[in-house]
């Protein structure tokens, strides 16, 4: 009987590789929830503009509101000359322009349907989601392959992670991108292809994408850098390496660029909320603490308070005052000082952020269309099982995400110690990768809560839950394939493409 | 029942039938006597400031305890002069390329025989027949506003239209001269129920003129000294420099007032005891506060019951402090919004009304209700008494708390050199009422009373706080998720030690086999 199932499995495995599988099962569970009439998707919370007035899309009139509680799908195309200025600079302009393009030519010229900038998404987001299991299971075609697929699709085709794609957000470029990156380099580490060269500059690119995505994302260079080092391992000529080191003066240039063009509107934001949600929280009386670091007491009073007050407030901080008295006595380096001198509530603000770490949804708009049926403000939990079960159970402590990091690097090094000694690139540039990727997980909450406090929290964590997503599943398929400790044992056997 | 029972019961009712009468009835029980006007402009003109003029003339007739109903000449319907049952209309022309050309209008307001104010251009030949006068355009003039006290320069005009040959009964307001001093017309005319003002100034003689005409045109001629007020304080201003200013002013036996923002959260913190303590210096320094409503964020029409509350915490938490606003100051169209005014201006009975700055409206009804006393406030720099001792208005005369030394000093010259007689709103008699939920706030010849009772304001007052607890952030499930958190970190550590023992072990195991061979 087993022989006949293995018999059954080949045969299947033959027209469907693991990859395929994934690919088809993803499409299966995120086309009708995207492009099915009335859809899925997320509200404005009021950051949609920024996407895409500068691309020529504007509101349509409407008798209701069109921001949080319901899914527009419908929206205007300018036909004039648009004298929006672009408001945010962003790699998602390319992907909101080729959509405009695509609508276009197969839709109207005058209105455009948002599922055609989800359709720019999902084609890119299948393609991440072969690769990402062949670079998974390769060159494995097993039951246990079709297990890593399921696994793959079940985590990111997780709802909450592609209902962003109906959106103006720029998080669904970011989670493709990441997916792009790191499949490209354990492509690299199972030997997926021939020539490491596709891969290697499929890294830098989706990297350089991912960084200009958003401006939150300028300090990541950092840690794509650490990801992308193994790779130097992998260079056998000074030419490649000088290749390789190329590409890595790109990544680290599009973070500076990303961070050079961060407008002062919202570097006052990040800097004032970096005090009303972080500094004045999570401690008694913050009066005196703030009064020692020679700021006003009185600004103490403004914990809690929002750079956009939502209803009312005293002062609001747009006010020359408060920019005048407030915004120019402290910066990223008073706050780092701040911290320093009360480590406590650092952490406990450390371990506020840690709650939110594995947190995808985003509660605060609506995800259906008006018509739909459902109230104002209703969440979709199709196919979200993967992020409810990790919002509920994966530990809310600071502590706990840093021994995790340290525990998948201790892990990795071990292979990468002995394919050092055995000169194999492939234990080396995979330990590189996933400290990377755990830096980010590490490194993200401080940089979060030293930016802009608590507010926004699960947007600027978002990196996060994505970069342990992809460290959990090489480590399940690692296991499952027992290539935990060495990378250079498998046996060959025929190609899934 | 017992007698005792009953006695319990009816102090019970009493007790209730007071609280609900407290809440329920409104500040403004006069609005029903109070006289209407209906203000009718053609354009907001805002880049020739003419939205400011609507809003200085709004809180002029609000000051004049007059109820005024603004409406855009596009919006006024048929028949709306005769059903709103007006005392007045007043024509405003902000635009002389626009105009008045609702027909509609012009028909009604022809035909209504109340009181008429024309301001503006655009005076017609009906209305100009009604004053009793000729109308003449004068092109191309040079002209100065002239008083009895003082004279100012008027900006340069292309075409000023001015009346000639007036009755006898006419009363005029201001002369208007030529630089020669040749020729010279009134500025402002009132002939029995008309009147008509050839252009409207926001500030300085041309706007108390305007409001002496207002005033008589209304039958409202009173003599009001005005209200020193200290704007811009707020818990972030420099303290210091408003407890010095309150001082200097003490000294110099100069009442005043100052408009001073409040917080809604956060009151048990030190720095807001800090704030209240200076608060207090001021009203021991013989100032009064009035307490300024918050700016308005993301607020939409749903918020009134959140700004209900939020007045309410904050005037009871001042309270609490010793800190007992006489009134409520605002922007001018916090009075044009029936959300913002039902929520937070009627809850007192004394109002400060500022210039607005950057209106956000949440209802806007430009149907402006009265209070008992309302001060119109104009910047005291525009102002001196060398131009106008008294005013026909209700008038604070504002100026920006001081943020240096330098500041401080040039504000304590400009106050003292501005010569006025200030008002003080702790003698005459003066009466004002705050009641918001269950606390009712009255100042009454310079005495406050909480809920009946008089209060002394002292330097030091004990906390009702105490020292605050961390903000608690998820008390749901908050015990099993730290149970959980630190055991899983704890059972993560000792597994990273384990392993660490392993792989040393295995090492030395290792090392050991191949030493053998």
């Amino acid at each position: 009987m087993r022989k006949g199932l293995t018999l059954k499995l080949n045969r299947i495995s033959r027209v469907f590789s693991p990859g395929v599988f994934a690919c088809l099962f993803a499409a299966l569970v995120t086309i009708p929830l995207l492009f099915l009439t009335p859809i899925h998707g997320l509200a404005d919370n009021g950051d949609f503009y920024r996407a895409m007035l500068s691309n020529g899309i504007y509101r349509l009139p409407s008798q209701h509101s069109q921001y949080l509680n319901f899914v527009v799908q419908k929206f205007g195309l300018m036909r004039y000359f648009n004298e929006n200025n672009v408001a945010v600079f962003s790699s998602q302009s390319l992907v909101v322009k080729a959509a405009v393009v695509l609508n276009k030519l197969l839709y109207s010229r005058h209105v455009f349907d948002l599922r055609f900038l989800a359709a720019i998404y999902e084609v890119f987001f299948l393609g991440a989601v072969y690769l990402l299991t062949k670079s998974l299971v390769y060159p494995y075609r097993r039951l246990r392959s079709y297990v890593i697929a399921a696994l793959v699709v079940f985590v990111f085709a997780d709802g909450t992670l592609t209902l962003y794609f109906n959106s103006f957000f720029a998080e669904p470029g970011m989670l493709i991108a990441v997916m792009y990156g790191f499949a490209a380099i354990m492509a690299i580490v199972h030997r997926c292809y021939q020539h490491n060269w596709p891969m290697v500059l499929l890294f830098i690119v989706s990297t350089v994408f991912l960084i200009t995505n958003k401006q939150q994302n300028a300090p990541l260079a950092l840690s794509f850098i650490v990801a992308g080092a193994g790779l130097l391992f992998l260079a056998k000529s000074k030419s490649h390496r000088i290749a390789i080191l190329m590409g890595f003066v790109l990544i680290v240039g599009a973070g500076g660029v990303t961070y050079k063009m961060i407008n002062t509107e919202f570097s006052e934001v990040n800097q004032y909320q970096a005090l009303t949600h972080g500094v004045l929280l999570e401690t008694g009386d913050p009066s005196q603490k703030i009064a020692k670091q020679h700021l006003n007491e009185a600004y103490a009073l403004m914990r809690s308070e929002n750079y956009y007050p939502k209803t009312f407030t005293a002062v609001k901080p747009s006010d020359s005052y408060i920019k005048q008295h407030l915004l120019k006595k402290y910066g990223t380096g008073w706050l780092i000082r701040y911290y320093a001198a009360h480590p406590k509530q650092f952490g406990q603000l450390l371990d506020l952020a840690a709650k939110d770490v594995m947190q995808t949804r985003v509660t605060a708009v609506g995800n259906y269309a008006r018509g739909s049926g459902k109230p104002a403000g209703a969440q979709s939990y199709f196919f979200t099982g993967y992020s409810t079960l990790m919002t509920n159970y994966f530990p809310h402590k600071y502590a706990f995400d840093c021994l995790l990091a340290l525990a998948f690097i201790g892990i990795y090094s071990v292979s990468a110690w002995l394919d050092l000694k055995a000169k194999r690139p492939g234990g080396i540039i995979r330990f590189f990768l996933i400290t990377g990727l755990m830096t980010i997980c590490v490194f993200v909450p401080i940089i979060s809560i030293i930016g802009d406090g608590d507010a926004d929290l699960a947007k600027h964590l978002f990196m996060v839950p994505v970069c342990y997503n992809l460290t959990f599943l090489c480590f399940i398929s690692d296991v499952l394939n027992k290539r935990l400790w060495l990378t250079g044992d498998e046996k060959e056997e025929e190609d899934d493409t | 029942m017992t007698h005792k029972h009953w006695q319990h019961w009816l102090l019970s009712v009493t007790l209730l039938l007071s609280s609900i009468l407290l809440v329920m009835v409104p500040m403004n029980h006069v609005q029903a006597s109070v006289q209407r006007v209906l203000l009718v402009y053609d354009a907001q003109n805002t880049s020739a400031r003419g939205n400011q003029k609507i809003d200085i003339l709004q809180r002029t007739l609000t000051a004049l305890n007059l109820r005024v109903k603004t409406v855009a000449q596009t919006d006024y319907q048929a028949g709306m002069i005769k059903q709103g049952h007006y005392t007045g209309v007043i024509t405003m022309v902000n635009w002389s390329a626009v105009g008045i050309t609702n027909k509609t209008f012009i028909r009604d307001r022809d035909a209504y025989r109340g009181i008429k104010l024309h301001i503006g251009d655009g005076l017609t030949a009906k209305e100009a027949s009604e004053l009793g006068a000729t109308k003449m355009v004068l092109y191309q003039q040079q002209m100065a506003l002239k008083t009895a006290k003082t004279s100012k320069s008027l900006p340069f005009k292309q075409a000023i239209t001015v009346l000639t040959h007036q009755s006898s009964d006419a009363v005029m307001y201001g002369r208007l001269v030529t630089p020669d001093g040749n020729v010279d017309y009134a500025y402002g005319t009132v002939n029995h129920h008309d009147a008509y003002l050839p252009f409207f100034n926001t500030s300085g003689i041309g706007l108390a003129t305007s409001q002496q005409l207002l005033a008589h045109l209304f039958t409202k001629q009173t003599t009001n000294r005005p209200l020193l007020t200290i704007r811009k304080v707020t818990p972030y201003s420099n303290l210091t420099r408003l407890v010095s200013l309150s001082r200097y002013l003490r000294q110099q036996h100069i009442p005043f007032a100052i408009s001073a923002v409040s917080v809604t959260d956060n009151s048990e913190l030190a720095a807001y005891r800090t704030y209240t303590k200076a608060l207090r210096e001021v009203e021991l320094n013989g100032g009064v506060v009035f307490l300024q409503t918050p700016q308005v964020g993301g607020a939409s029409a749903s918020d009134g019951t959140l700004l209900d509350r939020l007045m309410t915490g904050e005037l009871v938490d001042l309270a609490n402090q010793a800190v007992f606003p006489v009134g409520i100051s605002s922007e001018g169209y916090w009075n044009q919004d029936a959300v913002l005014r039902k929520n937070a201006l009627q809850k007192s009975s004394s109002w400060l009304l500022l210039a607005n700055k950057t209106p956000t409206y949440l209802k806007q009804d430009n149907d402006a209700v009265v209070a008992q006393r309302a001060f119109a406030a104009t910047p005291l720099k525009t102002m001196s008494a060398k131009m106008v001792s008294d005013f026909a208005v209700p008038t604070a005369l504002t100026i920006s708390l001081p943020t240096s030394k330098s500041q401080l000093r040039h504000v304590e010259r400009t106050i003292v050199h501005a010569g006025f007689e200030w008002a003080n709103l702790q003698t005459n008699g003066y009466r004002s009422t705050i009641r918001t939920g269950t606390t009712e706030l009255v100042y009454h010849d310079g005495k406050y009373y909480l809920n009946g009772h008089q209060q002394r304001v002292t330097r030091k007052v004990a906390s009702p706080y105490k020292t605050p607890k961390p903000v608690a952030t998820q008390p749901l499930f908050k015990g099993f998720f730290k149970f959980q958190g630190q055991f899983l970190t704890v059972f993560f550590g000792v597994v990273l030690i384990a392993l660490v023992v392993f792989i040393i072990i295995g090492r030395r195991i290792y090392w050991r086999r191949l030493r053998r061979k």
